[in-house]
């Protein structure tokens, strides 16, 4: 927390001075005390459903009964999160979500940076604008239409498991991606590649040496929304994957949602466990999906 | 536990074993078939047997001509279609088939079978619903069982009057309200079985005004579940499964009509409740009374499995007395079996005439087909009052679907 | 393709759809570096593959009555007619398009009103940004069973307890308003997306503006009014169009919080495009999804004509 608050006004006066009477460096000039109160007060709309959950992993069954549910435990039942995670097998399902979820994230940066860069550096060829438009299109396209047929597909090419998870997240997310990268390579001045190329840099090590490192705030964006989309994914996973072994954490959990007997205290403390690592990764690094997306804006 | 990493993690380590794909798809006794398949395996150590809950993979599996080996699922409408379409292989051969009870067997079949004769699922646990209701409550206000519709009434106007909510409505649920009141007043008063089997056989051509149509023939239900609705208590719209496990549980109604899933959550509410049921009687003649009966789980071995003869055995295994009837009793359900020992059970043994006696229908709701979204009409009917718009509607839903599904 | 609202919580900071204002086009006009190609054809063969070769079989597959397995025929246009002569999913059109609109408009004045929260001098401003953005990275379904028990259970006891009678039923057994509830949630995980890119619109005007502005002696609101609202128009274009789109295909929301219900009251298009999977009525419900295609595009093209035309810069 402490790192990100001094990172912040550095990020802020170089570049975009904040809006103010006075420009300053520091925070706490002329504190408007009454909006910190208004948005400290809208946060609780955000904390008081996470604190239930947390609440209502740490019940048992009779505890729960008819009441708010906003009542504390107590005694609080840490052995709900064993239980859940006996049975929904987590470990084994947390490695399965995990390497989708990883290799997505590896295979949507570098896919995604590679055709952005080769589409915004040839815009005015009709090949890369019409490639661009034809990724475009694929936004639209309703999820429903094309499983069905990508189940058989999947199934032809022994595809039916995590793999074809990845390739289809990473395929999946090219489209919105592209977009994003698109925006931020226009920034990068060509000036950089002409003078490697002169020196006899060919275009793959224009993109390597140069480009790529440049990207890292929109890698950071486009990282973490890979990173979101693909660890929470449901629908896909569960109708792609054949063998139950191999199953990701969302899909596992259904397991708690019985259609006659909801098991709520072991499904809410899945449900935590599940959510972990997403906040984890997000509380790190959301400094930079804030500074890639804004750098990207004000170029 | 075992946790299901033991079973088929690394089938290519052990040669020789056959791993074969088990669909059981509900979640709550996914616990129990661990430990089954467990004994399973100690007596047949060249199987594996992996269980697989996650039913959204079942329509891709076979789209993928790779579906598990042996499905268990209850057995309506939707997997009827499935029996339709040939998924299924015929059990009919297997010397376990000649085991179970042919009427409840005919359960099973009455949806129509593959090539006419076809035994494409067996029956593994039946589950009979009727009218849970609290003993210690009926002790005290000194009801007994009706037995007649009259004296159903009488009941609930007697715990009105004492101020006790005769019947725990869920309204916010729909399923609760189509598997209790609807089925049960329309069940008990029609031929459900054979109104169906009709309005299949009309396939799509159905016109509006024929005799077999709901506006026709569900008329006569339609005010008893209004009045089972109106012993109901207040907020009952608001009120769901859940809230009404854990408001009955605690005392707070004489009569909850649900069905055996409905108890384990009952007693683990409460472990001290005293709970019974009973058929509702929807005529004055007790003879008439039925009770709803859902096929609750039912084996089958789909068709083009590569390990069919693995999967018989493991079927076979599923079948035996020691197996099948220990089930069913831990899990408040009437066994399939021909000679199965009598129901001792008391929050269900009430029940054990009418399915002794095979006076028993299934639902009304389990012929809808998935795309007519029957519940909602029921509670839209509960909250208007409206039947005629109600039945209705289920006319032209149905023949809509019927129009558009014939081959 | 997206089946949730997630993609309209995330839009890009500056649309390139000009040419001219590209800084880094390749001077040569008359040779490509080869390599250029090998950077995009394999992925595009991939997503020809994989997205365009399903998407055209599904299309095939709305023809037929094909239910995902068994025997099937080819039946021509007869799934479209019978979805014109259904009022079931015209019910559901009419529904989807009103939601959608409804949390559009409520999700970016929410998302404003964060981003001039967040962007104005508070205390604390990198720790209530974090909370701010927390539902966005939680998983759609488990968002709506929290929220599903937090409005069955939690509201109404509370309601009843401070006396507020009407909220004292579970709003989400309401016929008439549970779909407010269903707007409720998604704006609750789709505002912290939108807040990102408002934040993004916000800190790159120019404080000198601002103080242009101040001299001239306008006050905040009307500063807002007139020099901050216009300035971002462009950011709150893309988040008011990808946020439709997104909205018009809300189902995991749906799925956990109503299933559709009570009665037939919130049955959005997709959870019906979805039923058929289980139904047998695949091909019935591909018809569907491939109207729902075409609608999605018009809209999205409409949106992008009405905005070129009013001259609006991106």
């Amino acid at each position: 927390m402490t790192a990100s608050t001094l990172a912040a006004p550095k990020q802020r006066t170089a570049d975009a001075p904040v809006r103010g009477h006075r420009r300053s460096n520091r925070e706490g000039f002329k504190i408007n005390w009454w909006l910190t109160a208004l948005m400290l007060a809208a946060s609780l709309t955000v904390l008081l459903p996470l604190y239930f959950t947390v609440a209502m992993a740490l019940k048992s069954p009779d505890q729960i009964g008819t009441g708010t549910g906003l009542a504390w435990p107590n005694p609080m039942n840490w052995e709900n999160f064993a239980a859940a995670y006996v049975a929904t097998n987590f470990p084994r399902a947390f490695m399965s979500t995990a390497f989708v979820t990883v290799l997505s994230v590896l295979g949507s940066l570098a896919s995604s940076s590679l055709v952005a860069y080769a589409i915004a550096r040839n815009w005015n060829h009709r090949f890369f604008r019409g490639s661009f438009v034809y990724l475009l299109s694929a936004m639209f396209i309703p999820f429903p239409v094309i499983i069905l047929p990508l189940i058989k597909q999947t199934a032809l090419l022994g595809l039916d498991n995590p793999a074809g998870v990845v390739f289809l997240h990473v395929l999946g997310g090219i489209s919105f991606n592209t977009l994003l990268y698109i925006a931020f390579v226009r920034s990068i001045p060509v000036e950089l590649e002409e003078s490697a190329r002169m020196d006899g840099a060919t275009t793959w090590q224009v993109f390597r040496k140069i480009i790529f490192p440049l990207l890292a705030p929109m890698n950071a964006t486009v990282g973490i929304f890979a990173f979101l989309g693909s660890w929470n994914d449901f629908l896909l996973p569960q109708m792609l994957i054949a063998d139950p072994a191999l199953q990701t954490l969302p899909v596992v959990q259904m397991l708690f949602q019985g259609e006659f007997n909801t098991n709520y205290s072991l499904a809410f403390a899945s449900y935590l466990m599940a959510m972990a690592p997403t906040l984890v990764v997000y509380i790190l690094a959301q400094r930079w999906v804030l500074s890639g997306v804004m750098r990207g804006a004000v170029k | 536990m075992v946790p299901l990493s033991a079973c088929g993690a690394s089938p290519a380590a052990q040669t020789g074993t056959t791993t074969l794909r088990f669909m059981q798809n509900k979640p709550e006794v996914v616990d129990y078939f661990n430990q089954v398949i467990k004994d399973f395996e100690a007596l047949n150590p060249d199987i594996r047997v992996v269980q697989d809950f996650n039913e959204g993979n079942f329509v891709p599996g076979l789209v993928r001509n790779d579906p598990p080996d042996v499905v268990t699922r209850g057995f309506a409408q939707a997997t009827a279609d499935f029996v339709k379409k040939g998924i299924f292989a015929d059990l009919s051969d297997m010397p376990v088939a000649k085991t179970i009870d042919p009427k409840m067997q005919e359960l099973v079949n009455s949806w129509g079978q593959y090539n006419g004769t076809e035994t494409s699922a067996l029956p593994f646990s039946l589950a009979a619903a009727g009218v849970i209701y609290n003993r210690d409550i009926f002790e005290a206000q000194g009801v007994s069982v009706p037995t007649t519709w009259d004296g159903f009434v009488a009941a609930c106007e007697k715990f009105k009057a004492a101020g006790i909510a005769p019947i725990y409505g869920t309204y916010k649920d729909p399923w609760t309200l189509a598997q209790g009141m609807f089925d049960y007043a329309s069940g008990g008063a029609l031929d459900v079985g054979e109104f169906f089997t009709k309005l299949y056989a009309k396939g799509a051509r159905i016109t509006s005004d024929a005799p077999e149509s709901f506006a026709n023939s569900f008329g006569p239900a339609l005010p008893r579940m209004l009045q089972l609705a109106s012993f109901s208590q207040n907020g009952a719209a608001s009120k769901n499964y859940a809230d009404g496990n854990a408001a009955f549980a605690k005392g707070q109604a004489a009569m909850y009509l649900q069905g055996p899933w409905a108890l384990s959550q009952l007693v683990a509410a409460n472990k001290n409740i005293r709970l019974g049921s009973f058929p509702l009687p929807v005529t004055n003649n007790p003879e008439d009374t039925k009770a709803r009966v859902n096929v609750d789980m039912a084996l089958s071995i789909t068709r083009n499995t590569p390990n069919m003869a693995a999967a018989q055995r493991f079927v076979n295994y599923l079948l035996e007395p020691s197996v099948v009837n220990t089930y069913n009793e831990k899990n408040a359900a009437f066994s399939p079996l021909k000679d199965a020992p009598a129901v001792s059970n008391p929050q269900i043994s009430g029940l054990n005439a009418a399915v002794q006696e095979a006076r028993y229908f299934q639902g009304a709701v389990t012929y809808f087909p998935p795309s007519v979204p029957v519940n909602n009409y029921i509670q839209s009917f509960v909250y208007s009052k409206n039947g005629e718009q109600f039945l209705a509607a289920l006319d032209d839903e149905w023949r809509r679907v019927a129009e558009r599904t014939a081959v | 393709m997206t089946t949730t609202s997630r993609v309209a919580q995330t839009a890009p900071p500056a649309e390139p759809n000009s040419p001219a204002s590209a800084a880094g086009t390749v001077r040569s006009r008359s040779r490509i570096d080869p390599t250029y190609y090998w950077m995009v054809v394999p992925v595009l063969a991939l997503f020809a593959f994989f997205i365009t070769l399903p998407a055209l079989v599904g299309v095939f597959f709305s023809l037929t009555n094909y239910a995902g397995y068994g025997d099937w025929k080819f039946i021509g246009l007869m799934n479209y007619v019978n979805i014109f002569k259904d009022p079931a999913v015209l019910q559901s059109y009419i529904f989807t398009f009103v939601f959608a609109l409804t949390t559009t408009v409520v999700v970016n004045i929410v998302a404003l009103a964060i981003a001039l929260g967040l962007n104005a001098k508070i205390k604390w401003r990198t720790g209530i940004r974090t909370v701010f953005f927390i539902p966005m990275v939680l998983s759609a379904l488990i968002v709506s069973f929290v929220f599903n028990y937090l409005f069955s259970n939690t509201l109404p006891v509370l309601a009843e307890r401070f006396g507020v009678t009407p909220l004292a039923t579970s709003i989400l057994a309401n016929e008439n308003l549970a779909w407010l509830a269903i707007v409720l949630v998604t704006v609750w995980q789709a505002a912290p997306g939108a807040t990102i890119i408002y934040l993004a619109g916000l800190q790159s005007v120019p404080s000198e503006v601002y103080e242009a502005a101040d001299l001239d002696g306008a006050g905040s609101f009307r500063q807002f009014l007139s020099l901050t609202l216009p300035l971002i128009m462009g950011y709150l274009v893309i988040n008011v169009i990808l946020g439709f789109k997104g909205f018009l295909g809300t189902y995991e929301i749906i799925v956990g919080l109503t299933g559709g219900g009570p009665g037939m009251a919130t049955q959005s298009v997709a959870m019906r495009i979805f039923s058929g999977f289980t139904g047998g009525d695949y091909s019935y419900q591909m018809a569907n999804a491939v109207i729902y295609f075409l609608i999605t595009l018009l809209i999205s093209v409409i949106q992008l004509r009405l905005i070129q035309r009013r001259g609006v810069s991106l």
